[in-house]
């Protein structure tokens, strides 16, 4: 009797310390976070999950959504499930673009005057006068070309847009590199079910403990990001899976997307303009896996352009040379998004879609 | 005694109908899924039919593209011969009937029966599907199978989608399959409902033509549950310029019609 006493005693003790040592961890995670030394705001930029299922795309922005709140690039998602103003009603006079791709259209980490979209209504503003101009970002995250289309077929032309703009291809090289390979990247995409409440590690993540634990662990949150939901785990890649990549059968979905978003966007009306996506090339050289993959993307992009009567915007020569361009291997500054912004406007222009 | 013997025989049957009332929603699965032996979820068209399934019965067998095999595989066949997808939901899918048994298989008889004309048909259908979910489908099999023409055959589930209460025009109030959600029952037809039908419908046709491919929708007969869709199939075929099927009513006179639809065509 009494030897169970003090073992449920030493247990509770146990119990009381284990939780002063949370509170404790929780406490000076707290105070570490607010005094700069753990870079939380940064690290829960990952979460809370910017992105919701759709029975039909896959995932889709939520709407009113926020991310990034408390930092400078701090990102809103407007009521209509698109970053930036939400669209307007289709008057007489409007110019509307649309401008369709991964997290390169969407601005991640961009404040929201320094995306592409944003970057591309600024420039047009100047070039079409008094006439209204409306540039929709209609990026979304993890975005490949297969959701890219489907989200253009159920939700994009019904905005009856005059311009789209497609702007994807970094995120279509990872379904290459994963075995087999089917056209519908049903072996790379998961399938998320339902959007339930957060899952448990997800709530985890929440504490200040868990994300400052992890950063010290050097294990990046994993919980929070957008992939943990929408993707399969993937196999590691070795180089014979690299070379896998440039299989026939991923370059040529690549292509049908690219090619079938252009007709769509023709059968309501809408010119289309498809942009080679630039890559840091100081950081990944023309022989690199990325290099030749974002090579073989661009041929694609441009068999694409031809074959559905679009019109293709290369990047000027030099423009992945400079890594000021870029914040990683494919995701623009804020110069970058300016600079291919001008790309894609002066296209325009010379093509005379920029009517006063 | 044999009253207590036929009370106890109707409890028992009693029983065993909730039972198998309740068993899908128990496992995750609503009344209106379809067997998760022999579809799964897909998050760019909802449910397909799994590849490769051997199983024959009810439902399947499959095709390694989930197109259910109906006598000859999809594949066999001369080569020459011209290459009929037809699409559309459960009905054109012939779910809980044996392979042969199903509309596409009929149409297939019927073809056959017909000397010097070389047609392969594949069972493009899928419970659960309508337009759009048909139009993704078709962007991702059509370059793998390489028909000539596309038969889309709209039915119930299109009246599902597009006349459900909640309608949302992206389509975001379809529930997903093996949720314990089945597709709502069908409400008023609404300007919006139609508006997006429609779409689906072009979407689905550009899809064809880009891949090479020509369409033919198909208005479901005047009489049935699906009688709704067939103002909007009259406008999209006359917008596009698309050849238009008026379907009888019953099985059998859908299977012939069909099949004078693609003999006719060219």
């Amino acid at each position: 009797m009494q030897s169970k006493r003090r073992f449920l005693t030493i247990l509770g003790a146990e119990l009381l310390l284990l939780l002063l040592i949370a509170v404790a961890i929780e406490g000076i995670s707290i105070a570490a976070i607010a005094a700069g030394l753990v870079p939380g705001a940064e690290l829960r930029m990952k979460g809370p999950m910017i992105v919701r299922p759709h029975p039909l795309i896959g995932f889709v922005l939520r709407e009113g959504a926020r991310r990034g709140t408390g930092t400078d690039a701090e990102q809103i998602v407007n009521n209509r499930g698109y970053r930036g103003a939400e669209p307007g009603p289709r008057g007489p006079g409007l110019l509307r673009v649309l401008c369709v791709g991964d997290s390169v259209m969407y601005g991640d980490s961009l404040p929201e005057g320094d995306t592409l979209p944003a970057r591309i209504e600024e420039l047009l503003r100047d070039k079409v006068g008094p006439r209204r101009v409306e540039v929709i970002n209609a990026g979304v995250l993890q975005y490949t070309s297969a959701e890219t289309l489907v989200a253009l077929a159920l939700r994009g032309i019904d905005l009856q847009p005059d311009i789209v703009i497609f702007y994807q291809g970094a995120n279509d090289v990872a379904p290459r590199l994963v075995r087999p390979f089917r056209n519908d990247y049903y072996h790379y995409r998961n399938v998320w079910e339902a959007d339930t409440e957060m899952r448990a590690d997800l709530r985890l993540e929440a504490s200040s403990g868990y994300v400052t634990l992890r950063w010290l662990a050097g294990i990046y949150p994993a919980a929070g990001r957008i992939d943990a939901y929408t993707t399969r785990p993937l196999t590691p890649t070795t180089q014979n899976e690299k070379e896998f990549a440039f299989n026939r059968s991923g370059n040529e979905a690549f292509l049908r997307n690219e090619a079938a978003g252009v007709a769509l966007a023709r059968s309501c009306g809408a010119r289309s303009l498809i942009v080679a996506t630039p890559y840091n090339a100081s950081l990944a050289d023309s022989h690199s896996f990325l290099g030749r993959m974002m090579s073989e993307n661009k041929r694609k992009q441009l068999d694409a352009a031809a074959k559905q009567g679009a019109n293709f915007v290369a990047m000027p020569d030099g423009f992945g040379k400079d890594a000021s361009n870029f914040r990683d291997s494919v995701h623009l500054t804020a110069a970058g998004a300016k600079a291919v912004a001008k790309q894609i406007v002066d296209e325009m222009d010379k093509l005379g879609w920029l009517v006063k | 005694m044999p009253l207590q013997k036929l009370q106890k025989t109707i409890c028992i049957r009693a029983l065993a109908a909730v039972a198998a009332a309740c068993a899908p929603v128990a496992c995750g699965r609503a009344p209106g899924d379809p067997d998760p032996s022999f579809f799964r979820s897909n998050s760019l068209f909802r449910v397909e039919p799994i590849p490769n399934l051997s199983a024959a019965g009810a439902h399947g067998p499959h095709d390694g593209l989930g197109l259910r095999i109906h006598g000859n595989t999809p594949d066999g066949g001369a080569p020459e011969a011209r290459r009929v997808l037809i699409l559309g939901g459960s009905f054109v899918y012939g779910y809980g009937a044996p392979a042969g048994e199903s509309i596409v298989a009929k149409v297939d008889e019927i073809l056959k029966s017909q000397p010097r004309l070389a047609v392969k048909t594949a069972n493009g259908g899928c419970p659960g599907h309508f337009a759009a979910t048909a139009a993704m489908r078709l962007h991702f099999i059509l370059y793998a199978w390489k028909p000539s023409l596309i038969v889309y055959i709209p039915g119930f589930e299109d009246m599902s989608v597009y006349a459900a209460a909640g309608f949302a025009p992206d389509l975001n109030h379809v529930p997903r399959p093996f949720t314990g959600q089945a597709l709502p029952e069908p409400g008023l037809w609404t300007a919006a409902g139609a508006a997006a039908f429609e779409r689906d419908l072009r979407t689905l046709e550009v899809i064809a033509r880009t891949g090479g491919a020509r369409l033919i929708i198909a208005a479901p007969d005047a009489s049935g549950r699906a009688a709704a869709l067939r103002d909007p199939v009259f406008k999209v075929s006359k917008q596009r310029n698309l050849s238009l099927l008026d379907l009888p009513a019953g099985a059998d006179a859908v299977a012939r019609a069909v099949a004078d639809a693609i003999r006719s065509s060219k």
